[in-house]
């Protein structure tokens, strides 16, 4: 099996949500009552066999967000192979900044990829409520990413393509 | 196909999940190769930079 880290982007406010993301994330807005919105993300990746580890990208007041989760042990992401971690924007020697956007956080956080060696990265939204065991995309996205990679493949469709145009009667002039 | 980031008025009811799957070489290639070739621009965002260009 791959491995695949999963990175939740989580650090989201929006305006139009006026006073529910006043002092939280999109990601931590109360749902149902006693749910919040991560609560599929986190969900869906927990029910995803080959999510072992999951990066969140947290930037706008995350304290709530960080209570809520925890060390991620409702979605059993504890153990020695298992793991949640937040990923804030940082303080370092050479770079210093807020995410200036999705690819800038994934940009940033490029050492915890290297620290888990991935074959994969699943990317999602912490945001959207929707339930979905991923582990049919991942097989689609692996088996797309060989067709359109093998070249015996290629070179049959190649084959094929000039046989059809040799067979094809022209049209008289 | 063409994608609009929240659209005031949408021309369709299909609406992106905005779920991705990258394999890690290919990722880590393309952020860096554009946040090599940018000089600090105000957003650096997967659709517009990675998945557009």
């Amino acid at each position: 099996m791959r491995k695949t880290v999963a990175m939740v982007f989580a650090g989201g406010r929006a305006e139009e949500m006026s006073v529910l993301t006043m002092r939280r994330p999109k990601a931590a807005v109360i749902f149902g009552g006693a749910y919040r919105m991560i609560d599929f993300a986190l969900t869906n990746l927990a029910n995803t066999a080959a999510i072992e580890n999951v990066g969140i990208l947290t930037q706008y007041r995350p304290a709530s967000l960080v209570d809520h989760v925890g060390i991620g042990l409702p979605w059993d992401f504890v153990g020695t192979r298992r793991g949640v971690r937040f990923l804030p924007p940082y303080l370092g020697p050479e770079t210093s900044d807020w995410y200036r956007g999705t690819a800038d956080a994934l940009y940033q956080n490029i050492d915890f990829l290297d620290l888990h060696q991935p074959d994969d990265v699943l990317i999602v939204s912490g945001d959207h409520a929707y339930n979905m065991d991923y582990t049919a995309l991942l097989a689609f996205t692996r088996s797309t990413r060989q067709r359109s990679l093998s070249p015996s493949r290629r070179s049959r469709r190649i084959r094929r393509a000039s046989e059809s145009r040799s067979s094809t009667p022209k049209a008289a002039s | 196909m063409s994608y609009f980031e929240k659209p005031e008025h949408p021309r369709t009811n299909l609406a992106s999940m905005t779920v991705y799957v990258f394999k890690r070489d290919v990722l880590v290639e393309e952020l860096k190769r554009h946040a090599a070739g940018s000089d600090k621009p105000k957003s650096f965002q997967i659709y517009d930079e990675i998945l557009r260009a």
